[in-house]
């Protein structure tokens, strides 16, 4: 009898399987694609997300919605009571794991973001591969622009990111959840990305607090500096390239150098694989790193500005490519250290994790330097050795060949 | 009592799903939290800590084989004490279900279905528990054959994706050691591997008793190994901070896991990897349960005591009401501190001594 019985409790069971609980349908939803975070009045947290009605990952013949980007702001004491707050107004429910970045605006990055950041760590919905930026300025202006080329608002910062990583290299992107380890980290200070708006009519970044245009685009402007978890300054798109160059962070991305036949005359290296070896260690209580950069560049272009030098021969001179090499090394070797003197004097922030990596690595020679690492920091003796190696001059000879002249 | 037999294979593989359950998920981020870079110490050093204690065991299973421990009890201490620790055996067994149970509800509450009561989760999986309990530990043997190796090969795989995104020195074995942190990094792993102790009671299911010995030591070294794994694993991808402040790092690691550049979140599967094994390792400990009861009272089967396991286990299993009562009280005091050194050492212990006494006189 029993027997008979019991599998017939089991039937229970089988409302699990329907999955109906939680059931939401997308309708139901508005995707949150980016959002933005900066202070207000009174030490208040101002949110402002850009919601997309859910659009279907396959084609299905039915026209994509006329309007992609929905702009909603509230202010709150923290940013999920702002986010809470948006929702007086939108009556969908907001779906997080669709989040592609963070927009942070410079007063609030100036006062300090760890403890603001803690419900987008906390939550199981945020997505913590979101991409974070901080602007120049107020965050307002960049839900503004109107995208002319990419206008869906979430696939916009996704290809910025990506072709800046592909092509640029001029500005350090980074997804939340790393910048939530570098925020973490006592020895460690995050350099992020930062986002501007490019004047189509003016042909240039639009300056902090400038009316934006009706041509407008997102641009990559540099990096902004963090020391703890407040922001002390900004790096030149240039800077930018170092700091990922010696990070081994840069994809590809072009440097200038003086070319070797003729300084006055340009030679274009364009990078095509970088990896960088970071130590550091503790001598009798003096942090020392040691910064192995290593290049593979191709030569990209050259700009001949006065007469250059012409080959007789068809050959490819060895002697050429080692000199655009020893160039580019001589290049990159100053720029980082000028970096890393800027780092150590102007924003004292550990911008290379010389303290993390101690920690990491030598845990109690950290506990002996802990207390005052700011200090130790400042006099950290760097060694930086960069290595390039030109494959080819692409798919033309490097130096033209003598022609002979007509009179 | 006629009990279904099990090959050895067989029960190395159950010990492997039974230590390896819970800690895969929790376990990582205490030991991380404490020993830091020296986590995979810790946990090779609570292995063999486990390892000499289920010496001890074995070396008391081995005096009587083809016994259980509650039978070897009665013959030992008399009927009546024996009954008394056939009867602690039995309610230790129904309070790690319950814990286990717990766990695994406000685990899937927290990180998948954030709307759900509880109770659907308790009761639908206790149901589970006693049904497959009620068929035996032949068919969970057969279905852990199933479902252990599709969840090693799932879990393994994701770990190895991973692996790329991590970066080296945040995980580097260091030589730089922290001793009380990695002894106060030891003691949980020890602790959660002392589950082991389940195979005092199902030494007679095995067909063939001489081979009890190396069919658990493979289980537990195997666990061992591949909790030392999965928690360097972390330290790799997601650093020590992000390792032990988040309280199920497997979780975060599958979430943020970006293959291609278009698969992300892979938490679900892991999830429910997860749970297939600890679904099993819910219906061993209500099986052994109901086993112990049994042979505690000399009833000739053991499905009687399943029926008040239906009402008990979701009972006491809906008792902690969130994740640090659970945390702190039941699992870190009563079992880490109470439970399982008693059924893993004290009492066996006491048996073994008593045991040579007897031989001896």
């Amino acid at each position: 009898m029993l027997k008979r019985i019991f599998p017939l409790m089991l039937i229970p069971l089988l409302l699990n399987l329907s999955g109906c609980w939680n059931r939401i349908e997308p309708e139901n939803y508005a995707w949150l694609t980016w959002g933005g975070l900066d202070s207000a009045a009174g030490g208040k947290i101002q949110v402002t997300v850009v919601l997309t009605p859910p659009l279907s990952p396959v084609p299905t013949g039915a026209a994509p919605p006329e309007k992609l980007l929905t702009i909603s702001s509230a202010t709150g004491d923290t940013i999920f009571d702002a986010v809470r707050e948006i929702n007086a107004h939108v009556p969908k429910r907001l779906f997080w794991p669709y989040l592609h970045a963070v927009i942070i605006g410079e007063d609030l990055a100036r006062a300090g973001v760890e403890q603001h950041l803690d419900v987008l760590f906390r939550n199981i919905r945020a997505r913590k591969n979101a991409w974070v930026f901080i602007t120049r300025g107020s965050v307002e202006p960049i839900f503004k622009v109107d995208p002319q080329i990419e206008t869906n608002p979430g696939v916009l910062i996704d290809s910025l990111v990506k072709s800046e990583q592909q092509f640029l290299g001029k500005s350090r992107v980074l997804r939340l959840k790393d910048f939530q380890t570098e925020l973490a980290s006592p020895g460690r200070d995050p350099v992020v990305s930062a986002l501007g708006i490019w004047d189509t009519d003016k042909k240039q970044i639009l300056p902090p607090g400038a009316e934006v245009p009706s041509k407008s685009e997102l641009a990559l402007d540099g990096s902004a500096v963090f020391r703890t978890d407040k922001l002390v300054g900004w790096l030149s798109p240039e800077e930018s390239q170092f700091y990922l160059l010696a990070k081994g962070e840069m994809k590809t991305g072009l440097v200038p150098i003086p070319h070797p036949d003729n300084p006055q005359n340009v030679a274009g290296i364009e990078i095509v694989s970088n990896s960088a070896k970071f130590k550091a260690k503790l001598v009798s209580g003096e942090p020392q790193a040691q910064i192995k950069i290593k290049i593979k560049g191709k030569f990209g272009d050259q700009w001949l500005n006065a007469p250059a030098l012409k080959t007789e021969e068809p050959t490819e001179d060895p002697e050429f490519y080692r000199k655009l090499g020893e160039g580019l090394e001589k290049k990159i070797k100053s720029g980082v250290e000028k970096l890393l003197t800027k780092a150590q004097t102007d924003f004292d922030a550990d911008i290379f994790g010389v303290g993390d990596y101690i920690m990491n690595r030598y845990p109690n020679d950290w506990d002996t330097v802990s207390g005052n690492w700011r200090e130790r920091y400042q006099k950290t003796t760097f060694d930086v050795e960069v290595k390039v190696e030109i494959t080819s001059a692409n798919i033309m000879h490097s130096r033209p060949p003598v022609m002979e002249d007509p009179e | 009592m006629n009990v279904a037999k099990i090959s050895s294979r067989q029960f190395t593989w159950l010990t492997i799903t039974i230590t390896l359950a819970t800690p895969a998920l929790i376990l990582p981020e205490i030991v991380i939290f404490y020993a830091k870079q020296s986590a995979w110490l810790a946990l090779l050093l609570g292995t063999s800590v486990t390892i000499a204690v289920l010496l001890l065991n074995l070396a008391l299973a081995r005096k009587f084989p083809g016994q259980s421990l509650v039978q070897y009890a009665q013959y030992l201490l008399g009927p009546w004490l024996g009954k008394v620790i056939g009867l602690l055996y039995a309610l230790a067994f129904l309070y790690l279900t319950a814990v286990c149970l717990n766990i695994m509800s406000q685990v899937v509450k927290i990180s998948l279905l954030p709307e759900t009561p509880l109770w659907t989760f308790v009761l639908g999986l206790s149901l589970f528990a006693v049904y497959s309990a009620w068929l035996g530990i032949e068919p969970i043997a057969r279905a852990n054959d199933l479902i252990l190796p599709f969840n090693l090969l799932i879990t393994g795989s994701i770990l190895l994706l991973a692996l790329p995104h991590g970066k080296l020195y945040q995980g580097f074995p260091v030589t730089q050691l922290n001793l009380t942190a990695i002894l106060k990094g030891a003691f949980p792993p020890a602790a959660c591997l002392s589950e082991i102790f389940f195979i005092l009671m199902l030494a007679p299911a095995l067909n063939k008793p001489e081979e009890l010995k190396s069919a658990t030591l493979k289980g537990l070294f195997f666990s061992g190994f591949f909790l030392t794994f999965v928690t360097q694993t972390f330290l790799f991808v997601l650093g020590v901070y992000r390792a032990s402040i988040y309280l199920f790092p497997a979780l975060r690691l599958s979430e943020e896991l970006m293959f291609l550049d278009i698969f992300e979140r892979f938490e679900s599967l892991v999830l429910t990897t997860w749970i297939l094994l600890n679904a099993l390792k819910l219906s061993v400990f209500t099986y052994l349960y109901a086993l112990t009861a049994a042979q505690t009272f000399n009833r000739k089967t053991y499905k009687g005591f399943l029926l008040p396991a239906l009402l008990l286990i979701p009972l006491l299993a809906l008792i902690p009401r969130n994740l640090a009562e659970i945390f702190q009280f039941w699992l870190n005091t009563i079992s880490f501190k109470l439970v399982l050194p008693a059924v893993f050492l004290f009492l066996p212990g006491l048996l073994l001594i008593i045991a040579k006494v007897k031989h001896h006189a």
